[in-house]
């Protein structure tokens, strides 16, 4: 790849980045950016459903409350249960792919069949399942979308392994005598991360979509509790009168899900040693 | 010290069984170096390896033993191998460029390695890994123990394997093919510098070469290794001046000598047979001058021919 598309490639990674790092500054210092609370209400007639506005910014809801502070409260929600939700796959995925592609044999077939099972369910459903079993909450929902999640990333890290475990410098180690958990965690998988980094950023745009889905279809974050999800699931009901309560919070997916993707898709470019650039070591 | 006692080392595959060790025996005594020659793919490396017990899990260990002063090394569970490995006998690769790991530091590699094995703290092991370096030679070596693999030469790099490899003081130290990947005068030193240590720690070094001036220039002893067999074993001066294999004397004969300028450089015709498809009789039949029917029929044992000379020959003796 030339020098040219390769900085295309950062510059995409840096507006990505740019716009993740402003969304989780807004849901943080969502108190400063807003006077109104998500919660409150105003059921008078002339304070519902009311337009954007400057009072307003995104206009108002069917109960009178700030579209705008109950987006940025919101986006707590979504923000975190996004991020929580990979880190949870992430750990799973790691450590049984770790095992799997280093001891191999018995260990490695009995956890990939196990993770070709997981990966037959269609996930919305199973993850819909085990919340109508568990009871929405934010924390059901972030360990559910978590421990469904881990799957491919299991896969990709066993892969890397099989690979990176045959490198001298493991056998090095092991003859210098050092312990399986220590050329597991400390000699192997600092090699394998590359990949594990990119699918993690493309997972956190898809945690907060399905997320989203499952607030949207009132199994995620219960109202009064605000997240993207259910601000569209309310606005449903007056998509002709008052388009502000789909529209925003439709956009605010769209964009943060677009950020993590071409984010994680500008990392697999800039962290791909066959794509680095000439003269770089 | 060190007892190898009918190693038998083979990795079954679908084209059949690859005998990559066959019933080798060798010996290696306090302070003497023993040297393991033969050509590429003759089971060298997988030899060393199997001392340690590091083969690729699709090797099998399928008899034989290792006594380290007494104790069988192959009947030892993981953990009383690793107090082995790296502490009591260490092992040293032929690849400087790739046995490092990249992402960790020359100082993480080499304080991981001395404190696996003994009982101090951070800062000894810092101090104790700077003066290793500074050991084999290291310049600025404060420096170093802070740069990554990437920053150092193949030389280097060696080095530092080297110097994780003494940490703890190893009665044996096994180098396999150290300075192959290296080129010449970085040979030179790097052997120098193992003939050095070896004189201070007063341990064992296992050569292992395919070139007989690393092996001429270290070892006191010499197994030259054939298709996985051990084919002549003598002490180093008794097999340079009289080899008695004739494999021995085609790999001896086929160094360069730079005072017989008008000779054509002779060489051993053939190759080294395929390890999973073996000649019946003798190994080196095929390729051999001398070989009569009786060397395609039978299997030749070693025998002693005179004290401390070993070779598996029909014709010698």
């Amino acid at each position: 790849m030339n020098k040219k598309k390769k900085d295309w490639r950062k510059r995409y990674a840096f507006v990505g980045l740019s716009v993740i790092i402003a969304m989780f500054a807004a849901a943080i210092f969502a108190d400063f950016i807003t006077a109104y609370s998500p919660n409150e209400t105003n059921l008078a007639p002339e304070a519902k459903l009311q337009p954007p506005s400057r009072e307003h910014l995104l206009g108002t809801d069917d109960l009178g409350r700030d579209v705008f502070a109950r987006m940025l409260y919101g986006a707590r929600i979504s923000l975190s249960v996004g991020f929580v939700a990979v880190i949870i796959s992430v750990v799973i995925g790691v450590i049984l792919g770790a095992i799997s592609g280093y001891y191999g044999g018995w260990v490695d077939i009995f956890i990939m069949r196990v993770v070709e099972i997981v990966m037959c369910f269609p996930t919305l459903f199973l993850i819909l399942m085990l919340l109508a079993f568990l009871g929405p909450s934010i924390i059901t929902v972030m360990v559910v979308i978590g421990v469904t999640g881990w799957t491919g990333l299991a896969r990709l890290v066993r892969a890397e392994f099989l690979s990176v475990k045959e490198r001298d410098y493991v056998q090095a180690a092991r003859a210098l005598g050092a312990s399986d958990f220590r050329i597991i965690f400390r000699h192997i998988l600092p090699n394998a991360l590359s990949p594990v980094y990119v699918s993690a950023v493309l997972g956190v745009g898809g945690a907060i979509l399905i997320e989203s889905a499952l607030s949207f279809l009132g199994l995620g974050v219960q109202i009064p509790m605000s997240s993207w999800g259910n601000i569209l699931t309310s606005g449903m009901h007056y998509i002709e009168s008052a388009w502000w309560l789909m529209l925003f919070p439709g956009l605010a997916i769209l964009i943060t899900v677009l950020s993590y993707n071409i984010l994680g898709e500008a990392l697999r470019d800039l962290l791909d040693p066959r794509l680095k650039g000439y003269g770089q070591k | 010290m060190l007892k190898v006692r009918n190693l038998k080392t083979y990795f079954y595959t679908q084209r059949g069984t690859v005998k990559a060790c066959d019933d080798v025996s060798f010996d290696i005594d306090h302070g003497r170096n023993l040297g393991l020659v033969g050509e590429s793919g003759c089971g060298k490396s997988m030899c060393c390896l199997s001392l340690l017990k590091l083969i690729p899990p699709e090797g099998n260990i399928v008899s034989g033993e290792v006594l380290y002063k007494g104790r069988d090394i192959f009947s030892m569970d993981n953990k009383e191998l690793r107090k082995i490995r790296g502490n009591k006998i260490s092992m040293i690769f032929q690849e400087p460029m790739t046995s490092l790991n990249p992402v960790l530091s020359v100082g993480e590699q080499m304080t991981e390695a001395v404190l696996a094995h003994k009982d101090i703290n951070y800062g000894e092991a810092k101090a104790l890994s700077i003066e290793l370096l500074n050991k084999v030679k290291i310049d600025r070596p404060k420096n170093r123990f802070n740069e990554y693999p990437h920053n150092l030469s193949g030389g280097m790099r060696q080095r530092v394997m080297i110097a994780m490899a003494i940490s703890c003081r190893p009665d044996i130290l096994i180098a396999d093919e150290p300075t192959t990947a290296l080129d010449v005068t970085i040979q030179a030193g790097i052997l120098e510098l193992l003939d050095e240590l070896q004189n201070e720690y007063n341990m064992s070094v296992l050569i292992v070469s395919h070139d007989f001036g690393v092996i001429a220039r270290l070892a006191d002893r010499v197994a030259v290794m054939y298709a996985g067999e051990i084919v002549e074993y003598a002490a180093a001066e008794d097999l340079f001046k009289n080899p008695l294999h004739p494999y021995t004397k085609g790999l001896l004969s086929s160094i360069k000598q730079i005072d017989k300028r008008d000779k054509r450089l002779s060489t051993l015709k053939g190759a080294v047979c395929e390890l999973d498809n073996l000649p019946k009789g003798c190994r080196f039949s095929p390729r051999c001058d001398l070989a009569s029917s009786e060397c395609r029929e039978a299997l030749p044992g070693l025998k002693e021919i005179s004290p401390g000379h070993f070779v598996r020959c029909v014709k010698s003796g």
